[in-house]
């Protein structure tokens, strides 16, 4: 395999000019969004910020999916959150390769298809060399943190692992601000250098407006008709995943929920007819996210309720300990990072009170073949959304990251005899 | 004495049903790091949830197909109603897998106790403040459900039962360290599955009048590949048999039915609940604790003392933490000398012909290497 020319086709580089070109197209085309303009500018800085981490003096931590940003951007470290550039990769219809590099590694073929396809690319050196590895576990998942064990291992590199808990409550939370604290010590031992605490407060308060605004744009999404599509409610994702605390998310975000509340007011939806309403669970197929434009087209189907809102947020509190505050914001404030640090039966009727608020009359399950955890629960879920909203779930067989495991056609034949068969019953 | 630990494996449900007809209060767990002891001192018989049946196809309706088939066995033995006569189930937070049985089980199943523990994921002081704080809390929880008080003196009773399992077991395991074991891999393994499903009063009993029968035994396993076998949840001596049974000796194990089970005891001094939290949070680890190399060094060192020649790693289909795990442990024993054989399986093992390729294959390997 070449791994020079999977290294000149994928580079960061490349990514930079990718979302440059993106945000150029944006500026001179006023139909598209600000926010969009926005989000492309987080995203180029966040990669530009990367590529010349070595370069600035500044150390560079790999950091997981869902772990708050905000401790590392504090200590002007620079944080890579080294799946999600994977995922986005996939995503592009690229980077297929790796997965048989993750496997001829010796990683389990049967992990979750980024988490293979990461350890795959960490091999060609695409992803540089990390100074350090921060991450959670056990949760969210076992793919996750046995990705991280061999990485460390790859380049025998020291890694934090900041230790979730499986209960939610005061002594729960004081564990983990806990951990933060220890995380923290650790850092300043690699960097040489101490936490700036008033920094780390700054970065809270504009993590604190982010996810109010944040919070406001989910609750757009139950009115009727819907004014928010699918992927314009997970476009938050990439930039609070690591850029959650500069002002620049916050400003997105606001952005974001204004153009989708003056939508609301008017009462304009997704669609121009609005048929049925999704609760979705489960990671979507990241390589093919036009499945949800397809959806809105083809069925008036508009997903209002996903991963981003089914379980009930809470506002980022008070900033004055900041560690107690991250600890908190963590769980209650980061997607759905609460329901990962408990036991899922009591997540599901969450889901299910959702799904019946917000008028849902359909229920697709993304069972991504390498999400154990995910498909674990999907009878769980799906006998809730029974319960409380009488709805039939679609289990929709696919893969997040890699679409040879069911093609886009497989997906939406299913997907075609799920709506006939509703429609049918609804008639 | 050998065939009496099998049988008392092999009927446990009928041999539990009497025990549960007869008073007694059964609760099951389905991972090792369960301490066992905060039942035990409850009055209450702590057993090993295992799976049995051939096929899984009410399980299968509840969990997909990507769940590993312990869990999917372990959860259509429950439907079958062969562990109804469990008065409660603890689960942990082990893997993603584990977590899943207990979501399914809570919301599905009638066993009237439930509990999860929320293991942590690495050692430190940090982790093993708020472990403590965890059983304290499965403590409480078994209290009040049980209308039974937990006492200190209770507990480290407990804990000496326990200890003396784990000393016997471990004196068992030394004599593998000779040239010529007297006891293979298949049959530890029927002795330390009967454990699992009887008080362990009675089990100590046995195990010491079982420890003077094999010391007694000349082996005949001389010339035989030395091996260690490490990986998910195994509770098939024939397994291990088949594998024996091609030229080799297993001389040591990594397994949650093997060492991970009883290599560390509990201290015996100071607060009890300290005691288990240290004890179970430290010992010897299980893939899903992190990082990977505490549990390579502690393999390693496993592996000069009993002269192991080979390594096999096995892991059940769709199991993270084992089959995550394969990467850094194949380098570890690189790094040793020690060639290592990954085979994949399934939970009630089918796949013989295949197993016997490979594992020939690398006894030649082995053997080219003498």
């Amino acid at each position: 395999m070449d791994t020079t020319a999977l290294l000149q086709r994928d580079s960061i580089e490349g990514m930079i000019e990718g979302f440059e070109q993106r945000i150029n197209s944006a500026r001179q085309n006023p139909k598209i969004p600000k926010s969009k303009e926005i989000l492309y500018e987080i995203m180029k800085e966040y990669f530009e910020r990367i590529y010349y981490a070595r370069e600035q003096g500044k150390k560079l931590a790999w950091v997981g999916l869902l772990f708050p940003p905000e401790i590392v951007l504090a200590m002007d470290i620079v944080p890579f959150v080294v799946e999600q550039y994977i995922i986005q990769l996939l995503a592009s219809g690229r980077g297929y390769e790796y997965f048989d590099l993750g496997e001829a590694y010796g990683f389990d073929k049967e992990s979750c298809s980024p988490h293979l396809a990461t350890i795959g690319a960490a091999q060609t050196g695409l992803v540089g060399r990390p100074d350090f590895i921060v991450c959670a576990g056990p949760q969210p998942c076992d793919s996750q943190s046995a990705m991280f064990d061999v990485m460390a291992d790859m380049y025998n590199t020291p890694i934090f692992y900041c230790n979730f808990p499986y209960r939610f409550d005061d002594e729960a939370i004081e564990h983990f601000k806990r951990e933060l604290q220890d995380m923290v010590r650790f850092l300043e031992e690699q960097t040489g250098k101490k936490m700036d605490l008033d920094r780390l407060r700054e970065l809270l308060r504009n993590s604190a407006e982010c996810h109010e605004y944040s919070m406001k744009l989910m609750d757009l999404r139950d009115r009727v008709p819907s004014p928010l599509g699918a992927r314009d409610a997970f476009s938050f994702f990439g930039p609070r995943m690591a850029s959650e605390g500069l002002p620049k998310t916050t400003l997105f975000m606001k952005a974001l929920y204004e153009e989708t509340k003056a939508k609301a007011d008017r009462s304009e939806g997704v669609v121009p007819v609005e048929k049925h309403r999704i609760v979705t669970n489960g990671a979507p197929p990241f390589w093919y996210m036009k499945l949800f434009d397809w959806m809105e087209q083809e069925y008036g189907a508009v997903v209002t309720v996903d991963l981003a809102n089914s379980y009930p947020l809470e506002p980022v509190m008070d900033t004055s300990d900041p560690f107690l505050c991250l600890a908190r914001k963590t769980f209650c404030s980061n997607l759905a990072v609460k329901t990962a640090i408990m036991p899922y039966h009591w997540v599901a009727q969450e889901i299910g009170k959702k799904a019946r608020e917000s008028r849902c009359d359909s229920c697709i399950y993304f069972a991504h073949f390498g999400c154990k955890h995910g498909c674990g629960r999907n009878r769980v879920v799906i006998e809730e959304v029974k319960r409380y909203t009488g709805i039939p779930s679609l289990i929709l067989d696919m893969d997040a990251g890699n679409p040879m495991i069911v093609p886009a056609s497989q997906m939406k034949a299913r997907i075609h005899d799920y709506f006939t068969m509703l429609e049918a019953q609804q008639m | 004495m050998q065939e009496e630990f099998r049988k008392l494996f092999n009927n446990r449900y009928e041999l539990l049903r009497k025990r549960k007809e007869e008073g007694q209060k059964i609760v099951g767990w389905t991972c090792t790091y369960v301490p066992e002891e905060i039942l035990y001192a409850a009055g209450l018989l702590p057993i090993r949830i295992l799976g049995r049946a051939e096929e899984t196809p009410i399980a299968d309706a509840y969990m997909y197909s990507n769940i590993c088939s312990f869990v999917r066995n372990c959860l259509e033995e429950a439907f079958r109603h062969n562990y109804g006569f469990l008065d409660g189930y603890v689960g942990i937070n082990a893997c993603d897998h584990m977590r899943r049985l207990y979501d399914v089980w809570s919301a599905f199943l009638p066993t009237p106790f439930k509990h999860i523990i929320g293991v942590p994921c690495k050692q430190s002081e940090s982790t093993l403040d708020f472990f403590t704080k965890e059983l304290i809390l499965l403590k409480r929880t078994v209290e009040e459900f049980f209308g039974t008080k937990i006492t200190d003196t209770g507990l480290k009773d407990a804990i000496a039962v326990y200890n003396k399992t784990r000393y016997l077991l471990r004196k068992l395991y030394e004599l593998r360290k000779q040239d010529c074991p007297p006891i293979s891999g298949a049959e530890i393994m029927d002795v330390v599955l009967a454990g699992l499903v009887i008080p362990k009063h009675e089990y100590n009993t046995m195990l010491e009048v079982y420890l003077k029968e094999i010391k007694a035994r000349k082996g005949s396993q001389n010339g035989r590949i030395r091996l260690m076998i490490t990986g998910s949840e195994l509770d098939d001596p024939e397994y291990i048999r088949s594998i024996e049974e091609l030229g080799s000796i297993v001389v040591m194990d990594d397994l949650c039915n093997g060492t991970r089970y009883f290599w560390d005891l509990v201290a015996e001094e100071g607060d009890p609940i300290e005691a288990l939290a240290n004890r179970y949070l430290t010992r010897t680890p299980c893939a899903r604790m992190r990082p990977q190399k505490i549990r390579v060094d502690h393999l390693q060192g496993l592996a000069k003392e009993y002269r192991v020649e080979g390594l096999i790693h096995e892991n059940i289909k769709f199991c993270g933490p084992y089959g995550g795990a394969f990467p850094i442990i194949k380098k570890g024993f690189s790094e040793i000398g020690i060639p290592v054989l990954s085979l994949q399986r399934e939970y009630m093992s089918g796949g013989a012909g295949q197993l016997r390729t490979r594992v020939q294959a690398f006894f030649e390997q082995i053997e080219e290497e003498r």
